[in-house]
């Protein structure tokens, strides 16, 4: 099944998802189909104006620009999500993930969509790892 | 190489990135990103405000490794979304950190996904300006004899300076650039009872800067924003602190904040007549008076009596006939008008900066006693006006030419 | 053409080098880069991702992966083409980084085991009572 990750750029998460058998919606897919295409020009993530624009499916007008380039990125791999892993308290989460604003739409978002979907908390020694792994397990193996 | 030190928030996903450096490389600077460790906290806690975005976060570490000098650049821009609440309190408070712990010049932008290099153009030259003529701009008296010229695109105005004193002055409408200047400067002299050879310096500013710089041999062709800014704070003797210059023209506004005479932070505006003196003119016409007589009428008036239902200056003076026929008040009618621009100005404009006290009103629309008391009533504050408000820009220039003698 | 970043948890013996020339003995084509947290691999994605499931299968709790977007080399993320200051993302590699070596541990050793978490609940308004009444 194909699982959205959140944050969409961890590798932690990915690298699991992968490991248990399932398909990551991770960002870099959103992201290498824009960098990679010789017509765009807008470095460094080719996101362009009108990008920004297609974010109006997922947030009004009046949303800061940032938002709505972001929800161009994450929209398309929410509207495909099948299952969601999110995981909150993630520590440092820059770059995609640097806006607060963007973060609380995405899980908003998520959740909208009613599918099957684990919540976590960021693990911080080594039985809370453990714990971490076996719930993602668990549910993506209930999943099959 | 000018490097200049980027701190923003959303720029890459606003597909902004790319006109943020076109406007650096354009006037010959170089965007860089200060390097900083992973460990934000030490920086989270000595500048004190901690946001939840990361991003943020990122451009508090990053403006710290400026202030303790771990990374090395020669001014700043601080950039985050337009309309995000938490980005323009941290852009703020880093335009403040950075200027209380560094002497870099800083300039903010909040920007939407239009926004193009053309538009970034005059604060990256403002700041190359400010780093390349720091001692210039340091200059807070006028010596020997000098004159200045604004160029503008309504307006052409010479003003000749000796000795610190404003010593003749003309204004024209602009009809071409050369043909205004030589009137100004030929009145101008003719008031101060000199000729063009006793002038030891000339600076110019405006659209047609460099024109004239080439024409009347100028030691100083210099943009609007860091002219203007010295000439108003010169003007109104608040050339040390905060505070916010506003210019209400006939055609376009500008405000620009300004930290010790050195601006920061600007906005223009040019898309609505009903923002902008234009709206105070028409509105003049339909009562059948002069736009000088307009503003004593204005000041007389109530400002908050005639009711209004639109700002525009086609259906917003419509309105204003419609108060007339109901009986109202020409000079109520008239306080309506300069609260209308004055709510206009505050609406489209200054939402994009952060209003710094005092305000310091120029311009033409600074004369007109009603505009001025309208702005005051909307910003709760008494605009400062200067004598001889409506020439900053030649002012400045005489001011900061001065310099080169 | 797909790139993927492999990352070797820090606590294991596992060197980029190793796992290099585990590569190259696959004998596909593709280009790989050593960097400072690991391995990048390029190729056509069905490669990739086969390598991947190898990689996965031969050194299992010591390397983790994930999907790169901008190719090898890429200037537009270059730290140095970029006039200083590491790319945004690379802050929170670095995070999850410093989680590797225990995720790796318990991969290894296989243990998957629940914790009975409750949720931190306000203290009973009864003890608050008691506490003010002893203490005020």
């Amino acid at each position: 099944m194909k699982i959205f990750i959140y944050p969409p750029n961890s590798m932690i998460l990915q690298d699991l998802v992968e490991r248990f058998g399932h398909t990551p919606l991770a960002l870099a897919k959103e992201i290498d189909r824009r960098v990679n295409d010789p017509e765009l020009d807008s470095p460094p993530m080719n996101i362009t104006e009108i990008d920004v624009k297609v974010g109006l499916k997922y947030a009004a007008i009046e949303v800061p620009s940032g938002v709505r380039g972001r929800l161009a990125l994450f929209g398309p791999l929410i509207d495909e999500a099948e299952a969601a892993i999110i995981v909150n308290d993630f520590p440092s989460t820059f770059g995609c993930m640097a806006c607060a604003r963007t973060n609380e739409l995405t899980i908003y978002l998520i959740k909208q969509k009613k599918v099957p979907t684990l919540e976590l908390e960021y693990p911080t020694n080594e039985e809370e790892v453990e714990d971490f792994i076996a719930r993602i397990k668990n549910f993506l193996e209930g999943l099959k | 190489m000018i490097k200049i030190a980027q701190l923003s928030c959303g720029n890459d996903y606003s597909g902004i990135q790319k006109e943020i450096e076109k406007a650096a490389e354009t006037v010959g600077a170089k965007i860089v990103f200060p390097d900083v460790d992973i460990d934000f906290d030490d920086a989270i806690e000595d500048f004190g405000f901690d946001p939840v975005s990361p991003g943020l976060k990122l451009m508090v570490a990053r403006a710290k490794a400026l202030a303790d000098k771990s990374f090395e650049a020669d001014a700043v821009f601080i950039a985050t979304c337009f309309r995000c609440a938490e980005g323009a309190l941290i852009r703020n408070e880093l335009r403040r950190y950075l200027q209380k712990h560094t002497k870099l010049p800083v300039v903010m932008y909040s920007f939407t996904e239009n926004t193009q290099a053309s538009v970034l153009l005059t604060r990256m030259e403002a700041l190359v300006t400010i780093v390349k003529r720091k001692d210039l701009l340091g200059r807070e008296r006028q010596v020997g004899i000098t004159m200045g010229l604004d160029s503008g695109s309504a307006t052409t105005k010479a003003v000749i300076m000796q000795d610190n004193k404003i010593v003749g002055k003309y204004w024209s409408p602009t009809t071409t650039v050369m043909e205004s200047a030589e009137k100004v400067v030929a009145e101008a002299l003719k008031e101060a009872k000199m000729d063009l050879k006793d002038i030891e310096s000339i600076g110019t500013t405006g659209y047609g800067r460099y024109i004239l710089g080439q024409h009347y041999k100028a030691k100083l062709v210099q943009e609007e924003l860091t002219v203007n800014s010295k000439g108003a704070v010169f003007l109104a003797d608040k050339q040390k602190g905060e505070a916010t210059i506003l210019d209400i023209g006939g055609m376009d506004n500008k405000a620009i904040t300004v930290m010790d005479g050195i601006p920061d932070s600007f906005t223009m505006g040019g898309i609505c007549a009903g923002a902008s003196g234009r709206f105070l003119e028409t509105t003049a016409k339909r009562l059948g008076i002069e736009i000088g007589e307009f503003g004593g009428m204005a000041a007389k008036g109530e400002l908050h009596k005639v009711p209004m239902n639109s700002y525009c200056t086609v259906f917003g003076i419509q309105g204003l006939v419609s108060a007339l026929a109901e009986g109202y008040s020409k000079e109520d009618v008239a306080a309506a008008a300069c609260r209308s621009v004055a709510e206009q100005i505050y609406q489209q404009q200054l939402q994009e900066i952060d209003v710094r006290f005092p305000v310091i009103q120029v311009g033409g629309t600074s004369l007109l006693k009603g505009l001025v008391r309208a702005v005051g009533d909307i910003l709760k504050t008494e605009p400062v006006v200067p004598q001889n408000s409506q020439f900053i820009g030649a002012v400045g220039g005489a001011l900061l030419c001065s310099g080169f003698i | 053409m797909k790139t993927r970043m492999f990352v070797i948890a820090d606590t294991s013996s596992l060197t980029p080098q190793t796992v290099i020339n585990y590569i190259v003995s696959l004998g596909k084509a593709l280009n790989i880069k050593d960097t400072c947290y690991g391995i990048m691999v390029e190729g056509d994605d069905d490669i990739v991702e086969n390598v991947t499931i190898k990689i996965r299968e031969k050194f299992d709790g010591d390397i983790f992966s994930k999907h790169r977007a901008y190719p090898i080399g890429d200037e537009r993320r270059c730290r140095a083409t970029r006039g200083g200051g590491a790319r945004p993302g690379y802050y929170f590699l670095i995070e999850e980084y410093k989680l590797l070596p225990q995720i790796s541990k318990v991969l290894k050793e296989g243990r998957f085991k629940t914790l009975d978490k409750k949720k931190k609940k306000p203290v009973d308004v009864d003890i608050l009572k008691k506490a003010i009444k002893e203490k005020v």
